[in-house]
């Protein structure tokens, strides 16, 4: 079989583009699945049970440590917005660098504008020190 | 023009009641027989939910009686439950404020979680939700006589060491009529089966 250089390019490009679904929002299917149902869709919280996201001074302070709140949990009274709230936050030991990523900048662009999108890299390097 | 009067009031008695759905009574009916004078009569017997008695968060013994000629919405919940629990209670939050003040909706949230959902956390959780409604009562009983009630219930409730939280249940609410029937269910975390069973509940308070 005589090797067509150009068929290879176009078998290869038509393969990657069938690899992934390119319209899939990550970030919200995240958001969708691991905070939204205490924190709400819209990030309004619940009552005082769970605290909002949306203009969450305790968020957007504490916005450099949010790979390693997410990913470890939170345990203990904090403070939000003068509200105190007390529920466990569970950890999600399973979430790799990708989806933190993905989740940082969905609430960035969705939730609270105040949270700085952040970089896979960044990501990486703030686990490795809340480790 | 009698013929278009008589048409105008025909469309006019057909289209009133077309909007007003009814509900069906649903579970395994049963059937009674009995004479009346000389005719063997047939009678339906519905099914209706199991008799519970449990303690509220409120300190008070909640049971059948609490809830006898009322509307009343049923769903199975824990505290600690990190997946679908806040969606459902803040569902059930939107109902309880919908009817706020309405004597004849009673709702139930029964707490699968004996171990952890003792009397004094359910009444947190309920102040921390908010819960204004005096009508709406969290309860709690010992695992093994919830789970059979959440099965007189005919939805799931167990144990699930793999669960998150360690226990699994349905998100259904559940809708009961006057005679504790069961009249709907619902998934409790969609919003627009939220809305369904708002409106629902209108229809049933209004066969009251």
């Amino acid at each position: 079989m005589k090797f067509s250089l150009p068929i290879f390019f176009l078998t290869m490009v038509s393969l990657m583009n069938g690899c992934g679904d390119s319209n899939r929002d990550y970030g919200s299917e995240l958001y969708t699945k691991h905070c939204a149902n205490c924190h709400g869709i819209q990030g309004q919280g619940l009552q005082d049970l769970y605290p909002p996201l949306k203009g969450a001074d305790y968020l957007i302070e504490n916005q450099r440590d949010l790979s390693c709140l997410i990913l470890y949990g939170i345990e203990g009274e904090i403070v939000v917005n003068g509200r105190s709230f007390n529920e466990k936050m569970p950890s999600i030991p399973h979430l790799s660098h990708v989806d933190l990523t993905n989740i940082i900048n969905y609430i960035s662009k969705n939730i609270e504008p105040s949270v700085n999108r952040v970089t896979l890299k960044t990501v990486k390097n703030r686990i490795y020190d809340c480790k | 023009m009698r013929t278009i009067l008589s048409i105008s009031l025909i469309i006019i008695l057909t289209s009133c009641d077309s909007e007003k759905s009814v509900l069906p009574i649903l579970g395994q009916h049963d059937y009674e027989t009995r004479t009346e004078a000389g005719k063997t009569i047939s009678d339906t017997i519905h099914y209706t939910v199991p008799d519970f008695s449990f303690l509220g968060h409120r300190s008070v013994e909640i049971n059948n009686n609490t809830i006898a000629g009322k509307v009343t919405i049923v769903d199975f919940f824990f505290t600690t439950c990190p997946t679908i629990c806040p969606v459902m209670s803040r569902n059930m939050k939107k109902i309880s404020q919908e009817f706020l003040g309405k004597k004849n909706l009673a709702m139930l949230s029964f707490s699968i979680d004996a171990i952890h959902d003792s009397i004094p956390v359910l009444n947190k959780y309920a102040s921390k939700l908010n819960v204004e409604n005096e009508n709406w009562h969290f309860l709690v009983c010992e695992k093994k006589k919830t789970f059979e009630l959440a099965k007189g219930f005919m939805i799931s409730a167990a144990e699930d060491k793999n669960a998150p939280g360690g226990l699994i249940h349905s998100g259904a609410f559940i809708l009961l009529d006057g005679q504790q029937r069961i009249r709907a269910y619902y998934d409790g975390t969609k919003e627009e089966d939220v809305d369904k069973a708002i409106a629902d509940i209108k229809t049933l308070l209004d066969e009251i």
